[in-house]
């Protein structure tokens, strides 16, 4: 049968398919890199932009090309396309992958982890976008040239297949963003529109748009083979992905490390720890549970005491692969968080707003004031993580429940929405969001959001945030306290005149001390926990001061320290205010805030100059982003 | 038309429309939220739009090429310099509305007029943006040898310049806002020497010396400007 023109209906539909699936892998790689490296702003800009270009290049080519116009060539590119656009957000996750899988099991532990290495490889994962573009650039071309020799009226045809091809981009853009990415995921997606593109061969070759020789018919067979596979394929190998991620904290990098890839590859198909991976419409929500499963820094001493009976069963959450809490530590952090401000302004809040922290585990800490705290108002973006919370047996010993109480009202929406139109009035207000690391958390930081959070609180009323601040050290270049002044300069402008900053402990430090409990030899340590040690000259400092008394047993890693980790917090009144460090007992259960520490706080010094030209804005927003969450070893 | 002008003229014009885009879709993630809807959604319209104005460009077959150009530039110019920066307002001014008694509790009309004024200035900023190519390419046709290809090349490498320079350097750098009055300033720049050295227009030249000025004025008073839209924005 020989082959016929095709009709300018038929091209127009083909144009149309072919621009949308383009445009969903396009998508699905920006969101693939999204998703690794958490700064949507920069990978969507850098992957549509060099899609464009790569898109001009094969444009480029295909005018340059000796092989003319025909149905085969397109039929050609179109498979190439289906076979590169189905393995492309696949690859991408499996080469950040397979680095971090060298990183942890192949290479020497004693290197460092090489930050330039992981950005080399993650910005090598862009051949493919350059590669699907270069093939996408030949198809409007072919489709152009091909659609002018049948027709008689071909220049009205080219116009219309030009508007196919951006209605289809168009498409594939929304159908991305509103439809598949909520319903299927990334890998998935791509999948999707890889079949897509498939189907448009089918079409060609059924159609009789090309010859039927064998040769194509096992090719489209292939291709077939291949989407599928993937597709069969794509859940198992993101377990081993997830695994291979969370290899740290689950203890499988010391456990594994240099004993052979076929070894550790069979480990961990057989690894069973939990790892619950729950993909919400906002989030990717990771639970971590088991008796193996470590915080980050108990992490590298696994392997000597993974069978020891007395260890306690961890639960850790991450969102986004970013790490929140681990049970054994969170306790410092949200009792600091929750009752220090109580205790410096001494003023038990009768109404309080908590902006995000769905795991309950701060409405869990202001509870504990009884009657005293009248309503609780808890703003969370997320509806998966307040179910979560309420449903999952580990979250809900941990929150004690807190979404039971009847004091507590949960209300789903975005933090800065909900500041803006809310009428209510708070005694004191908790801000538990994730990091300004991406410009859409940093407008939870600007001033737009911290001038309508003061509208919200009472007279004398204090909100507190948890905010990683740079603590001095004479070591420090200048530029680190940067960030520092950003901060302060923001709430200022947004007219808070009380500002405390306050500290705690090292979290690496309690863990330092639990391996000691646990007989973990001094030769083990980390330098950096050797570093810390080195506190000690603080703690000769400290001891001079009057009334400072010395810390007993179970204490003796208590110091004030200068290190960059520590979790710091700040704490702003409304109008002005003296706090004061005096430790009033409310009769609370409360296992690390003590009257020593809330006094040994005062001796953190968080330097800062004020500067109007730094507030943070949604006119002009800056990411303040602090340095020890790009650490490639503690994620 | 002389190579090297045409291609720096189509560098810069790609390299300021992809910016518009994505200055545009920044001020929807800052007032709205969810910065990742917000880019595909503005990308996506981009492309439409692009695709639009080229056909409508089509359409005018008789018209002077650079005078319409110069037209396309000084509109650009105006509407790229105050698009972030009307998005912003509208923003503000929407939810003064929706807090009056008359629109109380009818969330929907609110975000219905702020979602539709901001895809009318996505939409309106492509349509301009793809009179453009096909004109460039015009010119091109018309030189000694034909180098509409070569132009084409040019804007996907102007594209990539203003995609790289976007999430690198203009918005840590200087903010959405003088962001804006920068690159418009540069597309002013293109309208200038269109009309100044290819035609002469006295009408034409005056709009593109107030188009300019509004640029320049922006830059020069950006800390107040930026003050100004903040308690704006913030008033109730």
């Amino acid at each position: 049968m020989t082959p016929r023109q095709a009709s300018l209906r038929e091209v127009l539909f083909i144009t149309a398919v072919v621009s949308f699936s383009c445009l969903v892998y396009e998508t699905a790689i920006a969101a693939s890199f999204t998703s690794l490296t958490g700064d949507g702003v920069l990978w969507q800009s850098l992957t549509i932009a060099l899609y464009l270009a790569a898109l001009g290049a094969g444009t480029y080519a295909c005018s340059r090309s000796k092989t003319p116009a025909s149905w085969p060539f397109f039929f050609t590119i179109e498979l190439l396309l289906s076979f590169a656009g189905a393995a492309s957000a696949l690859g991408i996750l499996s080469l950040e992958s397979a680095y971090r899988f060298y990183a942890h099991f192949l290479r020497e532990p004693q290197e460092a982890p090489a930050a330039a290495a992981y950005a080399a490889v993650v910005l090598s994962a862009h051949g493919w976008t350059l590669l699907i573009g270069f093939l996408s650039g030949f198809e409007i071309p072919l489709l152009l040239r091909l659609c002018g020799e049948g027709d008689d009226d071909a220049g009205d045809g080219l116009h219309l297949i030009l508007g196919a091809n951006y209605m289809g981009a168009l498409a594939g853009t929304l159908a991305f963003s509103l439809i598949l990415l909520p319903c299927l995921d990334i890998v998935r997606s791509s999948l999707a529109a890889a079949a897509l593109n498939l189907c448009v061969c089918l079409y060609v070759f059924y159609a009789d748009l090309v010859e039927r020789v064998r040769k194509r018919a096992i090719l489209l067979g292939l291709a077939g083979a291949f989407i599928a596979a993937l597709a069969a394929l794509s859940g198992p190998v993101q377990k081993l992905q997830l695994l291979n991620f969370y290899a740290n904290p689950l203890g499988l990098t010391t456990e594994l490390r240099g004993q052979g890839l076929p070894r550790v590859l069979r480990r961990l198909c057989s690894y069973t720890t939990e790892v619950e991976h729950i993909r919400s419409p906002r989030q990717y929500i990771d639970i971590l549970s088991g008796r193996a499963v470590l915080s980050p820094f108990l992490a590298r001493f696994n392997s000597r005491f993974k069978d020891d009976p007395s260890l306690p069963s961890g639960l850790s959450l991450y969102l986004d692969r970013r790490f929140q809490f681990h049970s054994a530590s969170e306790a410092l952090y949200h009792e600091v968080m929750a009752h220090v401000p109580i205790q410096l302004f001494r003023r038990v809040p009768k109404t309080v707003l908590i902006l995000g922290g769905g795991d309950g585990l701060l409405a869990r800490e202001l509870l504990k004031y009884g009657p005293a705290v009248q309503s609780i108002v808890n703003v969370e973006f997320d509806p998966r993580m307040i179910e979560l919370a309420r449903s999952h047996p580990g979250l809900r010993r941990l929150n004690e429940n807190a979404y039971d109480d009847p004091r507590v009202r949960v209300v789903i929406d975005d933090a800065f929405r909900f500041v803006r139109g809310s009428r209510e009035r708070f005694d004191a207000v908790y801000i538990d969001l994730p990091y300004p690391t991406n410009y859409d958390l940093t407008r939870l930081y600007s001033v737009e959001f911290y001038t309508n959070v003061s509208r919200l609180l009472e007279d004398g009323g204090a909100v507190t945030m948890d905010f990683p601040l740079t603590p001095l050290d004479d070591k420090k270049p200048l530029e680190d306290y940067r960030k520092n002044s950003i901060l302060f300069s923001t709430l200022k402008a947004a007219g808070f005149q009380t500002i405390v900053p306050y500290g705690t402990e090292h979290r690496e430090l309690i863990e330092w001390a639990q391996a000691q409990r646990l007989g973990i030899p001094p030769s083990d340590y980390d330098p950096k926990i050797a570093k810390i040690l080195r506190g000690v000259e603080t703690q000769r400092f400290l001891r001079s001061h009057p009334g400072y008394r010395p810390p007993k047993g179970d204490d003796f890693y208590l110091m004030p320290n200068v290190e960059p980790e520590a979790e710091t917090f700040v704490s702003c009144v409304k109008g002005p205010a003296a706090p004061k460090f005096i430790f009033q007992d409310h009769g609370l259960r409360l296992y690390r805030l003590t009257p020593q520490r809330l006094f040994l706080l005062r001796f953190q010094r968080f330097p800062h100059d004020e500067d109007p030209g730094l507030v943070n804005s949604i006119f002009r927003p800056r990411l303040f982003e602090p340095e020890h969450l790009s650490d490639f070893a503690y994620q | 038309m002389n190579p090297l002008p045409l291609f720096l003229l189509t560098a810069v014009l790609s390299f300021c429309s992809i910016v518009y885009e994505l200055l545009l879709a920044q001020s929807m993630s800052a007032t709205l939220g969810d910065s990742f809807l917000r880019y595909n959604v503005t990308i996506g319209l981009y492309l439409a739009s692009l695709g639009l104005g080229a056909m409508l460009c089509s359409r005018r077959r008789k018209a002077d090429l650079i005078v319409l150009l110069a037209d396309v530039e000084i509109a650009l110019t105006v509407l790229g310099a105050l698009g972030p920066l009307l998005i912003l307002l509208w923003d503000a001014a929407a939810f003064k509305a929706g807090t009056c008694a008359l629109l109380r509790g009818q969330e929907w009309i609110r975000r219905a007029l702020v979602l539709g004024f901001d895809h009318g200035i996505i939409i309106l900023i492509g349509l301009l943006s793809g009179f453009e190519l096909p004109l460039l390419m015009r010119l091109g046709k018309e030189s000694a040898s034909d180098l509409s290809s070569e132009v084409l090349a040019v804007d996907y490498f102007g594209t990539l310049l203003g995609a790289l320079a976007f999430p690198l350097l203009l918005l840590p750098g200087v903010g959405v806002l003088s962001a804006a009055a920068l690159t418009a300033l540069l597309n002013a720049l293109c309208a200038l020497y269109l009309l100044t050295f290819l035609r002469t227009d006295a009408r034409r030249l005056c709009l593109c010396c107030a188009s300019s000025a509004l640029c320049i004025a922006m830059l020069v008073c950006r800390e107040p400007l930026q003050r100004a839209a903040l308690s704006w924005y913030l008033q109730r």
